[in-house]
């Protein structure tokens, strides 16, 4: 659900538009620097785990960060993997700050203790903190028993820090009875953010968690009730719902990369062209969302820098991926009942299968 | 303060909490569902922001009211939505304002 386009001058009371989450506004670069994780939850659409080993070097994160920047990207969004656990962290949120660039960085919380808050003060704008539900829910998913009674602990490390932080929620077919809770917790403990995020049938989930998809029924329902909560709360924290209307989809086919490219096209940013890039653990950049099928990638940061590359992924690759985002909106362009989908979903799946 | 109609009224404080009731176990069917979200999101896109949703029949709620607070313009441009909405039963405008009205409440029922 999304809603009103906070760009556009709406209040906090409003639910926001999903424009923000497709990273259309602002222009993002999304990094995945380990895929080692200290959890191994159910719903992980990038498999992260304890036994995964490897890390991205610090000087392609760094080199990326900088070519991302001369691209028009304006954020670094730092997820895993739990970033806490690469050790060159504070090197490369600071360097992603050297470049003029807004960070945020995802979190399951476990990790977050005073001292690696105070190391990173200046250097994020915004810590997500993963939150699955009440307490029970949340160690379910999360698959450890303590897990909730540590991110307790983490929330109260960053709210003492001073960095500003939001939660996000993975929505399933189980835990929108929980919002109402959801959103009390996450205002309690301060935060200025919720923004939830439909379960993606990506890695781990696609295994672990096939019936948990929220189809466009809950997705409706979730948005009523998104309505009130964002009103109730609208003093103190913003609520976020990152799903498309179709009929916003049919008015302004370039929310999704689905409108005709016109002859400027090659005098465009990059990040003009693309809203959201993504960098893998092994070094892909793909556009969109992790997890896009490799075919579509940009390059791969082992062999190539991300300014080297784009120029002939403009010609080529880029009007691929235009080709697979018209096809999907030809799709999608029929009547249905309920009028909001999660695109991120879709996108992704298809990138694997462009033939549906 | 909302109310549920021909009963009793909502406490303010917990519309979420009647609202959650009523879409996990009340009688809001696919059908009537489409049209309150889709007639909602529509409104939210022109700037629209609800005051107040909350739901609506007794025993099994089966529909959602839903406050605005308007200016004139943005009550002419929700007029123009609501003689469209076939399944709207009630729609009720409060002016608000001494003595000019400058802001008009605007309720909706749909079921």
């Amino acid at each position: 659900m999304s809603i009103q386009r906070r760009s556009e001058g709406s209040s906090s009371s409003e639910v926001s538009f999903t424009r923000a989450s497709l990273g259309l506004e602002p222009r993002i670069i999304q990094i995945h620097p380990t895929l080692t994780c200290n959890l191994q939850c159910k719903h992980c659409y990038s498999s992260s785990a304890p036994s995964i080993k490897g890390a991205l070097d610090v000087d392609l994160i760094c080199a990326a960060f900088s070519d991302a920047a001369e691209m028009g990207y304006q954020v670094t969004a730092l997820s895993g993997g739990a970033p806490f656990v690469y050790r060159e962290l504070d090197v490369v949120l600071a360097h992603a700050k050297q470049c003029g660039m807004r960070t945020t960085v995802t979190t399951n919380g476990t990790l977050l203790d005073t001292k690696r808050l105070n190391s990173l003060e200046h250097y994020v704008d915004v810590m997500a903190i993963s939150l699955d539900g009440p307490p029970d829910m949340h160690n379910e998913v999360r698959q450890s028993a303590q897990a909730f009674d540590r991110l307790l602990r983490g929330v109260d490390h960053v709210r003492t820090s001073g960095i500003p932080f939001g939660f996000i929620h993975t929505l399933t077919r189980q835990s929108w009875g929980h919002l109402l809770w959801i959103a009390d917790f996450a205002a309690q403990q301060g935060a200025s953010l919720l923004q939830l995020h439909p379960l993606e049938l990506s890695g781990r989930a696609e295994k672990l968690m096939q019936e948990d998809s929220p189809d466009d029924d809950i997705l409706a329902r979730t948005y009523l009730i998104t309505l009130v909560l964002a009103d109730k709360y609208r003093s103190s924290m913003s609520i976020q719902l990152d799903v498309f209307r179709k009929d916003d989809l049919m008015e302004h086919p370039e929310l999704i990369y689905a409108s005709s490219l016109d002859a400027g096209v090659t005098e465009m940013k990059p990040a003009d062209l693309l809203g959201l890039i993504v960098v893998e653990a092994d070094g892909t950049v793909v556009p969109i969302s992790y997890g896009f099928a490799k075919d579509y990638a940009i390059c791969n940061l082992r062999h190539q820098r991300l300014s080297e590359a784009w120029s002939s992924y403009r010609q080529h690759g880029y009007l691929v991926f235009r080709k697979l985002c018209q096809d999907i909106f030809k799709e999608i362009a029929v009547p249905s009942e309920l009028p909001f989908f999660n695109w991120h979903d879709l996108i992704v799946t298809r990138s694997h299968n462009p033939s549906g | 303060m909302s109310k549920v109609t021909g009963g009793d009224p909502i406490p303010a404080s917990e519309l979420e909490k009647y609202l959650m009731a009523a879409l996990q176990y009340g009688g809001l069917d696919k059908q009537n569902l489409a049209e309150i979200v889709g007639l909602l999101s529509k409104y939210n896109e022109k700037g629209l922001v609800p005051v107040k949703v909350f739901p609506i029949g007794i025993p099994n709620p089966d529909g959602v009211g839903v406050q605005y607070l308007l200016g004139r313009e943005e009550l002419a441009a929700l007029l123009g939505s609501v003689i469209e909405t076939p399944r709207l039963q009630q729609f009720r405008v409060f002016p608000k304002g001494i003595p000019a009205i400058d802001v008009l409440l605007a309720e909706l029922e749909i079921r």
